[in-house]
Order: structure tokens, then C-alpha cells, then sequence
């Protein structure tokens, strides 16, 4: 009995393991990240899928699903599951990579305010055989506005040779500590590809803005040496301050963490 | 009536001494490359997120100079005939935003230069240049975008000033 359960668990495992698709290594986006504004061509290989080999693919695609505030979109050329549209025909670039491009707000016809997300399966035109049993990941899109955050870095979109800037936006922090501390330094790590951290811990004090801003600057492969094979991946930053507890004792405030991502810009 | 007829006379004999004048010429074309070459030294460098420009996010630039000993970035061109030809750069311990020490410099345009190539060897920096309004007085803006291979998403505003 003990034997049947273990085989059982064990081809159910191997049966799940195979449904599996790595959407984040198959997938290539050009532009990395987009607006629901920008053009998105995306690559994609299915090799290793019940679609491998297979000369004809079609997209089905979707958006804001499960997105609160937001409704759900099928995108314009899905057509029917058993009957896609030709203009859903994804380009064959041979060896099992298939491209396809698109204009989000054409896509979904919608403005750009009104897609928080898609996701997207590749299948046959007869919907007979699909990439995987999963759905893709939801692939994000930039705000087109402007969203305060207590805790920003500027520029958005920054490489490991840029100048990053982070910023403490006190009036908007999300705790009561944070909001009542004196704010004193910021703590920085950075971190490589394997999320390993890369050198040491920085602690920094803080300039002052104004208006209830801290700020600090710095240039991520200066402050660090980053060693040869690794990049740098994303750093963590946390502002930290003091304040008082309720008998009136001096206190150190530890404040929330923020991650942010290092791009390869060039 | 007499009194009339001599502010008569008067504007007669003005409007007769009045002659067509040509507009006087306006000079020959600045030569900016010729303003370019030189010795340049770095005074301010600005950040640009040319998302929030695009999407007028209130967050749009910042004024990076003192992150970094930026001020002691030299540079100099050379022109050959009136041409671009050479470039050397000093950093000091300013960050080295031109990788290359010295190499060769191009154009697009010889009388409204735009764009401008920094070469070394098989490698290249494209810059653009920036308003060229402040050539004349010392300023040279020197402005490095860098994108995510698709999309434009930063800019760097090099300001120069001529030593």
C-alpha cells in the first residue's frame, strides 16, 4: 500500500514537473519594460513544450486578470480557443523561436490607464495543443503616471554606473515610527545575480530636502567593487532615524526595507 | 493754409529724402567646430529619467555634480584642417563616462553637428550635443542617453566650460 501511494506521489510529481514552463527563460521582451503606450515585441521559445516542432503558433492573450480595480480584456485577435485569428499568427524565426509584436492599447482597445497587466499562452490554431498548462506570469506595465511612494529612487530605470538617488519621503511612510523619527542614515547593500550580497554593508547620513524629504546619492560600482563575472543585480535600501518611546526615551528607529533592480543599461 | 502748406513742404521734402536701404548682411555662419575644439572642462553634470519628461512626472531631473569629483573631467578636441580629428580625456578621479583616453572624433553634420562620435579603436560613444546657444560664450553640453537597447530611458547633460 505504501509502495502504490509513493509511485502514485511520484508520477504525479514528474506530471506536474512537466506542465511546468519557465516563461522567464524562454521570453525575451524588447523593450524590457514597457508602458501600455510602447510597442512589445516578444520572443519565445518552445522547445520542450508539446508545441516543439510545430511551424504554426498563435497567440491568446489577456489582460488585468485577478487585477483589483481593473477588468478583465481578451485581447482584440484571439478569436475563439478553437479557431484563432490569422492576425494572432506568431512569426516562425525557426528552431522553435516564434516573435510576435504589439500595441497594448491596440491590443486590448482600451486607454492606457485601463491595463495594469497581461498575460499569454502561445497554442495551434485549433487550440489542440498549448505551451504549457500555465498561464504566463503577469507582465506588468509601467505607469503612465505618476504613483508617490515614501521610499523612490531616481532615475527609475538605472544601471550599476549611474547615479542613484534615493529618496525618503517621510509625510508618506507606511509605519507611525517612520512617520514620527527624526530620520539620521540610510543602509544600503548591494546585491548580485545569484542575489548574493557583493561587498559591504553602506551606511550613509542623510541630506536633508526639505519638506520632510532625506535624500542620499551614489554610484553603485564605484561605492562597490564588483567582482569580475558577477553583475550587479538589484540593492536593498532602508532609512533609519531615531525617536522616542512612550516614556520619553531616545530610541532607534529601523525602517523599511526597499528593493530596487540594477538594469544592464547601455 | 500757409502754415499748412509748409508742414506739407516739410513731409514732402522727408518722404523724398527717404532711400530703399539693403539690410545690412549678417556675417559669415559661426563655425562650431570651430568652437568645439579645445580644451573643455566638466562644470555640471544633470540627470534626466526621460520616462518622467515623457509622461510629465514631477520628477524629472537632478543636478548630480557634487555625487562625485565629476569637476575634474578635462577634455580636448582637435580639429585638421578644419575638420574633427582628435580627442584626449583628462578624468582625474571623476567617473569615466568616456571610457577611452584619447581617439578620434566625428560629426554628423560639419555646420550643424548634432550627434558626435567618440572613437577609440573598434569602440564608439555617441553622444549628442546639446544647445548650441552657449558655445560662443564657453559652454559646451555634451548629452549621453542610454536606453535598454529599445527604449530611451536616461539621459546625461555633460555642461563644459572652456579652460
Amino acid at each position: 500500500m505504501r509502495k502504490i501511494f509513493f509511485l502514485s506521489a511520484m508520477l504525479l510529481a514528474v506530471q506536474f514537473l512537466q506542465a511546468q514552463f519557465d516563461y522567464k527563460a524562454a521570453t525575451v521582451f524588447q523593450p524590457k519594460t514597457f508602458t501600455a503606450e510602447d510597442e512589445i515585441t516578444f520572443t519565445i521559445n518552445v522547445t520542450g513544450t508539446p508545441l516543439e516542432g510545430k511551424t504554426d503558433l498563435y497567440l491568446w492573450i489577456w489582460s488585468n486578470e485577478g487585477a483589483a480595480g481593473y477588468t478583465l480584456i481578451n485581447g482584440i485577435t484571439n478569436g475563439a480557443w478553437g479557431a484563432s485569428l490569422p492576425e494572432a499568427k506568431l512569426t516562425n524565426k525557426g528552431n522553435n523561436l516564434f516573435e510576435y509584436k504589439f500595441l497594448p492599447t491596440s491590443m486590448f482597445g482600451v486607454e492606457p490607464g485601463k491595463l495594469k497587466h497581461f498575460q499569454f499562452l502561445i497554442k495551434t490554431i485549433d487550440g489542440s495543443a498549448k505551451i504549457s498548462d500555465q498561464n504566463s506570469p503577469p507582465y506588468l506595465f509601467e505607469p503612465i503616471v505618476f504613483i508617490p511612494v515614501p521610499f523612490r529612487v531616481f532615475p527609475n530605470r538605472i544601471g550599476a554606473s549611474d547615479v542613484a538617488t534615493v529618496y525618503f519621503h517621510q509625510d508618506l511612510a507606511p509605519t507611525v515610527a517612520e512617520q514620527r523619527m527624526t530620520p539620521k542614515t540610510v543602509t544600503v547593500k548591494l546585491y548580485d545575480e545569484t542575489n548574493t550580497q557583493i561587498g559591504d554593508t553602506k551606511t550613509w547620513n542623510l541630506k536633508t530636502e526639505g519638506n520632510k524629504v532625506w535624500s542620499y546619492s551614489f554610484i553603485p560600482d564605484i561605492t562597490w567593487t564588483i567582482p569580475a563575472g558577477k553583475t550587479a543585480n538589484k540593492f536593498t535600501f532602508r532609512f533609519d532615524g531615531t525617536g522616542k518611546d512612550i516614556n520619553g526615551k531616545d530610541v532607534v528607529v529601523t525602517g523599511t526595507t526597499t528593493e530596487k533592480n540594477i538594469d544592464a543599461l547601455q | 493754409m500757409k502754415r499748412n502748406l509748409i508742414i506739407l513742404f516739410t513731409l514732402f521734402v522727408g518722404f523724398a529724402a527717404c532711400k530703399p536701404d539693403g539690410l545690412p548682411g549678417i556675417g559669415d555662419p559661426v563655425n562650431k567646430l570651430d568652437l568645439i575644439s579645445g580644451n573643455w572642462q566638466l562644470d555640471k553634470v544633470v540627470q534626466v529619467d526621460l520616462n518622467a519628461v515623457k509622461y510629465n512626472f514631477p520628477y524629472k531631473e537632478l543636478d548630480v555634480t557634487a555625487v562625485a569629483p565629476f569637476n575634474q573631467f578635462k577634455l580636448s578636441f582637435a580639429l585638421n584642417n578644419g575638420a574633427p580629428a582628435t580627442f584626449t580625456t583628462t578624468p582625474g578621479n571623476s567617473p569615466k563616462f568616456i571610457p577611452f583616453a584619447s581617439g578620434n572624433w566625428q560629426v554628423d553634420d560639419k555646420k550643424i553637428p548634432q550627434k558626435i562620435d567618440l572613437s577609440s579603436g573598434p569602440d564608439t560613444v555617441k553622444m549628442q550635443l546639446g544647445p548650441s546657444n552657449g558655445l560662443q560664450s564657453g559652454t559646451l553640453i555634451i548629452q549621453l542617453i542610454k536606453g535598454d537597447g529599445v527604449k530611451s530611458l536616461l539621459r546625461y547633460d555633460y555642461y563644459f566650460k572652456k579652460i
